[in-house]
């Protein structure tokens, strides 16, 4: 069983190479191949050592298996922030511990985090062709919102997306 | 099995480059300047003639704010009733009413009182007034809270504005104010220049303000307040995390 910690600034790194390779790996028959190949994990690095180090906004969690991170999540306000709203940004694993719950336990602490925090309702974005993480979504009671289709700009790409939410009360 | 990796596919805190957005526009979509709600806009488009990010687009699509788009897909166009409201959520929000008041609000609206911003502000004031009065009613009027309308077990609820109608009286040098009275604006006028708030800000501070200048500043009060206590907050948590 991983265990679920607050992320640190050391975690940056670590977080930001997961990050990377989840892209790379999960979008490479969706998005441009070139662009995947551009992102950088320095780069990525120093936006993730700028987030964890604005505390209070966004709340990060890194799952551990033997000392070694294998996961993180990332939750935090919605766009515009209210009182009982809470967004899930991210949830990402490092390819080899995909399959063991690690992502079940990680999505459960984050609701956990935000329920604690307030929250009657979480909301998510994610990708429209990411099937299987939909579904993951799916079996943990989250529901596809209708017409919710939107196009977002990540690192110089249009990735369509879908929301969806969940309700806490 | 295409995929093995459990990804929101959502990038946190990534700045949207809205110049970067430039290819969404319709350019089949006929824009008649006689018909002015006939006009449909992009996602794009929306957003920035309501001042919003698209992101915000949709929670308040999601939220029951605003309705589906009137085409659905990725191109999704919008009307001129999504700007409408969106414009009309700006003011109420303006006016620190809650989203789920907001949703209330402008449900019972036709669309031209939509249009009407004495309207929306008149609906604002009146909502406001409501609250006070429930709270007055509820509590009895006097000496169940501490630290004043901002305070810890406070009469403030997040999203309402917290100068009107009910404040706590200000005390003297060392005494806790806001147990005594709670009264509304005409208690203010009636101390007048005299009179000050105490706002609590944190387990160790406060803001002392007069309570004509509190009445002014309003809306740019609450915000500072909030911001103050966020910091507080923080700061003490991490004094005690050390």
């Amino acid at each position: 069983m991983p265990t679920i910690r607050t992320a640190t600034l050391a975690d940056a790194e670590t977080i930001a190479t997961i990050h990377v390779r989840s892209w790379q790996h999960t979008y490479r028959d969706v998005l441009p191949p070139d662009k995947l190949a551009a992102l950088s994990i320095a780069e990525r690095t120093r936006a993730f050592q700028h987030r964890l180090v604005e505390s209070g906004v966004m709340h990060y969690l890194v799952a551990e298996h033997s000392g070694e991170v294998i996961g993180f999540a990332g939750w935090g306000p919605t766009e515009p922030p209210t009182d009982t709203g809470r967004m899930l940004y991210s949830i990402y694993l490092a390819p080899a511990a995909v399959g063991h719950g690690t992502g079940s336990t990680l999505l459960a602490e984050v609701e956990r985090g935000m329920i604690a925090d307030g929250a009657e309702t979480g909301i998510l974005h994610v990708l429209k062709e990411n099937h299987p993480t939909r579904r993951f979504y799916e079996r943990h009671g989250w529901t596809l919102v209708t017409d919710s289709d939107q196009d977002e700009h990540f690192f110089g790409m249009t990735v369509h997306t879908v929301a969806y939410t969940k309700a806490f009360v | 099995m295409t995929t093995d990796t459990i990804d929101s596919s959502y990038e946190e805190g990534e700045p949207m480059d809205s110049n970067q957005n430039t290819e969404t526009t319709d350019q089949t979509t006929p824009i008649e300047p006689q018909e002015a709600d006939a006009r449909e806009y992009s996602l794009d488009e929306l957003s920035e003639a309501a001042g919003v990010t698209p992101r915000t687009v949709r929670y308040y699509i999601v939220e029951g704010l605003l309705p589906p788009p009137v085409s659905t897909g990725r191109n999704a166009t919008y009307s001129q009733e999504h700007l409408d409201r969106l414009l009309a959520i700006a003011m109420l929000k303006d006016m620190f009413l809650p989203l789920r008041e907001i949703r209330h609000q402008l449900d019972m609206l036709t669309a031209e009182q939509l249009r009407d911003p004495e309207y929306l502000a008149s609906l604002s004031r009146e909502f406001l007034m409501e609250r006070a009065q429930e709270r007055r009613q509820r509590h009895g009027g006097r000496g169940r809270h501490r630290g004043g309308p901002f305070g810890p077990g406070g009469t403030f609820e997040p999203g309402e504005f917290p100068f009107r109608g009910e404040r706590g009286e200000g005390g003297e040098r060392g005494e806790r104010p806001h147990r005594e009275h709670h009264r509304g604006r005409e208690f203010a006028r009636e101390f007048g220049p005299q009179r000050w708030d105490r706002i609590s800000l944190g387990e160790d501070a406060e803001l002392h303000i007069r309570s004509r200048k509190a009445e002014s500043m309003g809306p740019e009060l609450f915000a500072v307040v909030m911001r103050l206590r966020h910091l507080f907050d923080e700061e003490g948590r991490g004094a005690r995390g050390r």
